[in-house]
């Protein structure tokens, strides 16, 4: 050990002995950021759910108890809404991992196209919100959208456009948002796939084992800490889910596509409520968790 | 050394903090020139409309040196939710347009400034009585607890857009349009045989299916109120009204996916030639001048149909607003009066957005003295608010959103009864009133 390096290794013990604070100087400016930003409105929404504040009636909010929380859970078309919104978000993991799965191991293939295709399946990731919207909607228009008419040709919908049938608006949606997700997840498992050494496969056919097995007892184990992660980002992505309803349908026809994410946007904009929406935030990050603990839970077992 | 990494971090957390509160001010530039600057909020994103504002500005601050007026578009789509967050968190504009509906909500709430005191001395001012010159119906839509909140900009209704080729092609008189709501739905299962859509009368959550409902169910004598001041809608009046307007959607007369349409895509297919009949108001007629003057050869105008208990027209309109909150109340209501006096910049305005103006003086003269907008200034005799006879109500920008365009939705789309989607929406209208 050289002396400079022995200087500073007796340097760093005595500083960690005295307790230094020194790392707590660099973390300051960060942790004023983080929260100021993220834990602060977490604490003021917290707050506001417990005031019921209407702007229709207070300038200010004052504490009222849980009477926002109850005048919540008393609406006649939240827990509606719960289903749904849990439905929507499942019916779109379902769709973004069924159709992922397969297409990132297509693409860990080496083959001439296997880098432009990569590229192309990033395009409904990188495309504005907005435009695939629009673009969905001339899509399923009944009169001439040509989704739509292939759909209507097979029999799977009426005359009218998917979007403007209550039977049909919620998962015409979904579709659409699975759809979304689905660059991002490839993506994520086409990097965790690179990583499985190909040793691993080379020893397994030397056993005897066929592709499937070597896709369920190789592939499918190792990939599971990526899927059961990217499961949770886009499951909580897909539960406060908003834009793409409210662009598509406002919720409607009737309540058909009212998700959470739009009762909390009407509650505060069109009741004038910050208090209820406060409550019904406070709710859907309980409902969020509830999901997602027995989701994490289970990738962290495994890993064990 | 422990003092200079001490000094180091403070400095560093003092910047990050005074930077925020940087961030936070927008300061006020005008309290050392002397000047006075008023923020106005306006929702109208038309090229034309922002140039009449921009002119009207201009020569407003020729007149006043010491007072600018700082425009802000805030699209119609979005102003609610503006206002609201604005309302949450701060930052509210001086002036601001407002949709009529919501000027008692608004007043209600103790956000919005009366304008009594500055309406009588504009009065002197101008040497009539401005409320006289007021439209009735604005006098009662911004007037709340016996005070006034708006200074009129523009009024509009809704009349019956037909195109007379397709009436001939569909065997009909295309100089007698129909005058009952049964005439109409007569002339729209005739025009069935042309292909095209007969009427483009719109079944979704969107504002365009209340505005166009309201005509119906008020002409079946429904009344939104009752006389407890509850919902009045479960009878067999707006039952009636209801199953008559979703049986239009039932029957195919309207397009295929009306509950899900915008009035812009019902505006699109009349201005193309794709649909017979729509209810619009005058800025359709512009919007057609302007975009597809082909047309107009074919548009006839008729007033909006009867019911059996009459003819009820849409009350449309917006006024500017004074809020609470303004630091500068008189260059304020300077600037209100200069946009919606007639002597001022009012008629630049409402003659370039295509609209009537809210003042009767100046609705009488050119161009509003030509057709079709003497046709609206008439059928405006006859337009009325969504809870006639009711007064204006500081719930009915919710009721409105979240309950009567909802309920046409359900039925027009069969997915509940009349009489289900009445009750549900009586029991939404209730609890909002109830809150």
């Amino acid at each position: 050990m050289t002396t400079a390096a022995l200087r500073s290794t007796t340097l760093g013990r005595s500083r960690r002995a005295r307790g230094g604070t020194n790392p707590w100087y660099y973390v300051t400016p960060a942790m004023v950021i983080v929260g100021l930003l993220t834990i602060a409105p977490l604490f003021y929404g917290l707050y506001l759910s417990f005031t019921n504040w209407s702007l229709l009636h207070s300038q200010s909010p004052s504490l009222q108890g849980i009477d926002a929380y109850v005048a919540v859970l008393n609406d006649p078309n939240f827990w509606g809404n719960v289903a749904r919104t849990v439905g929507w978000t499942i019916g779109t993991l379902i769709i973004e991992v069924v159709v992922a799965v397969p297409f990132a191991l297509l693409l860990n293939r080496r083959t001439p196209i296997t880098g432009t295709l990569t590229g192309l399946v990033m395009i409904p990731w990188i495309t504005p919100f907005v435009v695939l919207a629009y673009a969905w909607l001339f899509l399923y228009d009944g009169t001439s959208g040509p989704l739509h008419g292939l759909l209507h040709a097979l029999g799977l919908v009426g005359p009218a456009s998917p979007l403007a049938t209550p039977s049909t608006s919620l998962w015409s949606i979904t579709l659409i948002s699975g759809w979304k997700g689905i660059p991002f997840l490839t993506i994520a498992l086409l990097a965790s796939l690179k990583s499985i050494p190909e040793e691993v496969y080379e020893a397994s056919a030397v056993d005897g084992a066929n592709r499937f097995k070597g896709f369920w007892h190789i592939t499918l184990p190792m990939l599971r800490p990526t899927l059961g992660a990217m499961c949770v980002v886009l499951g909580v992505q897909a539960f406060y889910s908003f834009d793409l309803v409210w662009i598509l349908t406002q919720g409607g026809p009737g309540y058909s596509s009212t998700l959470l994410g739009v009762q909390l946007f009407q509650t505060f904009f069109n009741q004038a409520s910050p208090g209820q929406a406060a409550a019904l935030g406070t709710l859907m990050l309980l409902l969020a968790i509830v999901l997602v603990v027995p989701i994490l839970r289970t990738t962290a077992r495994r890993n064990d | 050394m422990k003092v200079g990494r001490t000094l180091v971090a403070a400095a560093s957390v003092a910047a990050l903090v005074a930077g925020l509160t940087a961030c936070s001010s927008s300061g006020d530039p005008s309290k050392d020139s002397g000047k006075q600057t008023v923020t106005f909020w306006q929702f109208d994103t038309a090229k034309p409309t922002i140039k009449a504002y921009n002119d009207a500005i201009a020569a407003f601050e020729k007149k006043n040196p010491k007072i600018t007026v700082k425009m802000q578009i805030v699209p119609w789509a979005n102003q609610q939710q503006k206002i609201t967050t604005a309302i949450a968190g701060g930052g509210l504009p001086d002036v601001s347009m407002l949709g009529n509906d919501v000027v008692a909500q608004y007043a209600a709430s103790g956000n919005l400034k009366p304008l009594d005191s500055y309406i009588d001395a504009w009065s002197k001012e101008e040497g009539q009585n401005i409320k006289d010159d007021m439209y009735s119906g604005d006098t009662s839509y911004y007037t709340y607890k016996g005070k006034l909140y708006g200074s009129p900009v523009a009024d509009e209704t809704r009349m019956v857009y037909y195109n007379k080729a397709l009436f001939k092609q569909a065997g009909l008189d295309p100089d007698t349009p129909p005058t009952t709501w049964e005439e109409m739905q007569k002339a729209a299962t005739a025009l069935k045989s042309t292909g095209k859509v007969p009427w483009a009368a719109p079944m979704s959550n969107q504002y365009i299916t209340v505005q166009t409902f309201m005509s119906v169910y008020l002409s079946y004598g429904a009344q939104l109120f009752n006389s407890s001041g509850k919902c009045g809608l479960d009878t067999k009046q707006f039952k009636d009204a209801l199953t008559y307007y979703s049986g239009i959607a039932k029957a195919g007369l309207t397009t295929t996916d009306a509950a899900n349409q915008q009035a812009s895509d019902l505006d699109n297919l009349f201005m193309s030639g794709g649909a017979a009949m729509e209810i619009q108001g005058p800025g359709l007629y512009t919007q057609i001048k302007d975009q597809n003057p082909s047309l107009l050869k074919d548009v006839g105008i008729a007033p909006i149909p009867s019911g059996p208990k009459g003819q009820f027209g849409f009350l449309g309109g917006w006024p500017l607003v004074m809020w609470n909150s303004t630091k500068v109340p008189d260059a304020a209501a300077k600037w209100i009066h200069f946009a919606t006096s007639p002597k001022g910049g009012l008629k630049e305005i409402a003659a370039t957005s295509g609209i009537l103006p809210g003042r009767k003086s100046l609705a009488n003269s050119a161009p509003w003295n030509t057709e079709p907008f003497t046709g609206f200034a008439k059928q405006l005799t006859k337009a009325y608010p969504y809870q006639y006879p009711a007064g204006p109500s500081p719930k009915m920008g919710e009721i409105e959103t979240a309950s009567v365009q909802t309920a046409v939705q359900q039925v027009a789309t069969g997915a509940l009864s009349v009489d289900a989607a009445t009750k549900q929406l009586c029991s939404n209208i209730n609890g909002i009133l109830a809150k």
